[in-house]
């Protein structure tokens, strides 16, 4: 009974659970995809930490926007291209859709006069944390979460009920991979082992993704059945600065040595003001301590009065011991891989792709197995099993295409003259649906030999926009540090990508041998 | 006479998993909340992460329940005790 429960759950989620793992791959390293697209920006070198309050001064007198938000960067670098930045104010459009608000910088010229230039941002590394969200559904958040959210429900269910069919033979055949003829049953080992091993990681995945979908309607049912309605009143907010609101701001290098100095080891990278309704100026101060869990991909954050230093607020420091957040920022941590640095991003990075793999096995057995039951005694295979092994192969390979596309885009079409923001997701979209109708157009055993080709070509655009810094002018920029590694992770990729192309042309043109040789026998077709 | 456990009579015994579960999950979460100290923001946020696991378990094994009929008088039995505790519970402990 769990078998046909594991196939029917698997096969109705399986194409977005394989967008919103593979984007989510991705994601681990949104950071170094927004410095790698990040379009230098022409201003004098950062004035000092303790020069900020002046550099505040000037900006929000003569900026109103900035007068509702702004970040001081502890140390900027082309992805925070100045000492203080700030959004444009998009009244009326939500940060949730409609492209990235445009983003101001400002600096001091050797003068001492105030600079300011505009931030080219495609959103391109927005826009993939999007799509793993939204599971790639082009709808309103709200709608996106609800059915990202259903999807993770049936993700929850083929798991268990994957691990119970498992189960009666997990001992017998947990090491054994056969590899050969039978397609069948090498599949199907591979796709056991790569879901058993890991399962936590699913686990943690399914039940989580459920509360990032769900959180506001399962808060909307305790309010009123365990808050009696209060629940507005029962959140606290930190405790507000007790100095009077026109005190002066506190210069950031001194707030900076206040943090560092109340939690050892965590490094401040942003210092984020947010204009309270009532004027007074609100400031969290985000930083990551790779030691501990970290509340959010970014890190974690204190609560600071901007005028004297004071912690107001550190339950959400990585590494809080107090109370019930830190069970809570665990779960965060979980989900978003946001604890011990670099080697777990990595982990949750091959995990994600092992993940997307697993999906992709999944769909691949069930298409086999159907074809097989339809066509055992005599029969032919029905349209709908074609029209799935299609979609699987289309669907999946222009995920993959459309988000190598558009990132490569963020450098191209500066290149080209053209500013990226508002064709970022068109860009992938048009990639994405490109490849499910070369799919349907296309002979079946040539379309995995050619999408997989198509792949390579769209992520090896990546570092050869890279390349165009090198050009004399210079048609594109190629920043060092992270941004190298995205570069060069797109190199490996579209090699990859190559090797499956070939790999799988060859598989097709022996499949087309054989096929040929057993028709010898029979009269037409 | 036990009859063979199916997927065909699915509907029943999802729905029941579905609704039921997560009607069970909320009586669960406000047990915790009754039973560990007073409120706050880490623990209201952590009473709300108690949902899912729970909801999530319940729909995926309410398949083994013989049919829907039995689901939904199961879960629904489950469901009206626990929400029964609750409301006995915050009688002789009001909410902090």
């Amino acid at each position: 009974m769990y078998r046909d429960i594991h196939s029917w759950a698997g096969i109705v989620c399986g194409l977005f659970l394989f967008t919103a793992f593979y984007a989510g791959a991705i994601t681990m390293f949104e950071g170094a995809i927004d410095r790698w697209a990040a379009a230098p920006v022409t201003l004098s070198p950062p004035p000092p930490l303790s020069a900020t309050p002046r550099l505040i001064e000037q900006v929000v007198a003569t900026h109103p926007d900035a007068g509702r938000q702004f970040d001081i960067i502890v140390e900027p670098g082309p992805e925070a291209p100045a000492r203080l930045i700030w959004p444009a104010d998009t009244a009326g459009a939500n940060e949730d859709h409609g492209g990235p608000a445009r983003v101001f910088a400002a600096s001091f010229g050797p003068d001492g006069t105030l600079e300011v230039a505009s931030v080219g941002d495609s959103g391109a590394a927005q826009f993939v944390d999007t799509i793993h969200q939204q599971v790639g559904l082009p709808f309103e958040r709200d709608t996106a979460l609800i059915f990202s959210g259903i999807i993770a429900l049936l993700y929850a269910v083929a798991l268990v009920s994957g691990l119970i069919v498992l189960l009666p033979s997990l001992i017998k055949d947990l090491f054994r991979f056969r590899f050969g003829r039978n397609f069948k049953r090498q599949w199907l080992d591979i796709h056991n082992a790569v879901g058993l091993f890991s399962l936590p990681f699913h686990v943690v995945m399914a039940v989580t993704t459920v509360v990032f979908a769900f959180h506001d309607q399962i808060y909307g049912t305790q309010d009123v059945v365990l808050y009696e309605s209060r629940i507005e009143a029962l959140w606290s907010r930190p405790p507000v600065s007790p100095h009077p609101a026109d005190t002066p701001l506190l210069a950031a290098d001194a707030i900076v040595a206040r943090v560092e100095a109340a939690a050892p080891g965590f490094s401040a990278h942003r210092l984020a003001y947010r204009r309270l309704p009532n004027g007074r100026w609100a400031l969290t101060v985000w930083g990551e301590d790779p030691r501990y869990a970290n509340r959010a991909p970014e890190g974690g954050l204190l609560t600071v009065d901007p005028h004297d230093g004071a912690i107001l607020d550190a339950s959400y420091r990585p590494g809080a011991t107090a109370g019930w957040q830190p069970a809570v920022t665990t779960f965060f941590a979980l989900h978003f891989g946001s604890f011990g640095g670099p080697v777990i991003r990595w982990n949750y990075f091959a995990l994600g792709l092992a993940g997307a793999f697993l999906i992709y096995t999944g769909n691949i057995l069930w298409v086999d197995g159907r074809r097989r039951r339809e066509t055992r005694k005599g029969g032919r295979e029905s349209p709908t099993t074609g029209a799935m092994d299609r979609l699987t192969i289309g669907w999946m390979m222009g995920v993959m295409a459309g988000i190598s596309l558009m990132v490569a885009a963020a450098k191209w079409l500066p290149a080209l003259g053209v500013d990226p923001a508002p064709w970022t997701e068109t860009v992938f979209y048009m990639g994405f649906a490109a490849c499910v109708g070369w799919a349907f157009l296309r002979p079946r055993a040539r379309i995995g030999a050619e999408l997989f080709t198509a792949c390579a070509v769209a992520t090896v655009l990546v570092p050869l926009a890279s390349l165009g810094a090198l050009a004399v002018p210079p048609v594109a920029w190629a920043h060092g540090g992270t941004a190298f590694w995205v570069d060069l992770g797109a190199g490996v990729g579209a090699i990859a990508f190559w090797a499956l192309a070939r790999r799988s042309g060859a598989r097709a043109g022996a499949i087309a041998d054989a096929t040929r040789r057993a028709r010898q026998g029979f009269i037409g077709d | 006479m036990t009859a063979k456990l199916s997927s065909r009579n699915w509907t029943g015994k999802a729905s029941a998993g579905l609704l039921l579960g997560y009607a069970i999950a909320i009586a669960l979460s406000g047990l915790i909340d009754l039973a560990a100290g007073p409120r706050s923001n880490g623990k209201m946020q952590f009473v709300m992460w108690m949902v899912p696991p729970v909801w999530c378990t319940i729909l995926c094994l309410c398949f083994l329940f013989r049919d829907g009929r039995r689901a939904w008088l199961g879960l629904g039995v489950t469901a009206v005790a626990l929400f029964g505790a609750l409301w006995a519970g915050r009688a002789l402990w009001p909410a902090v």
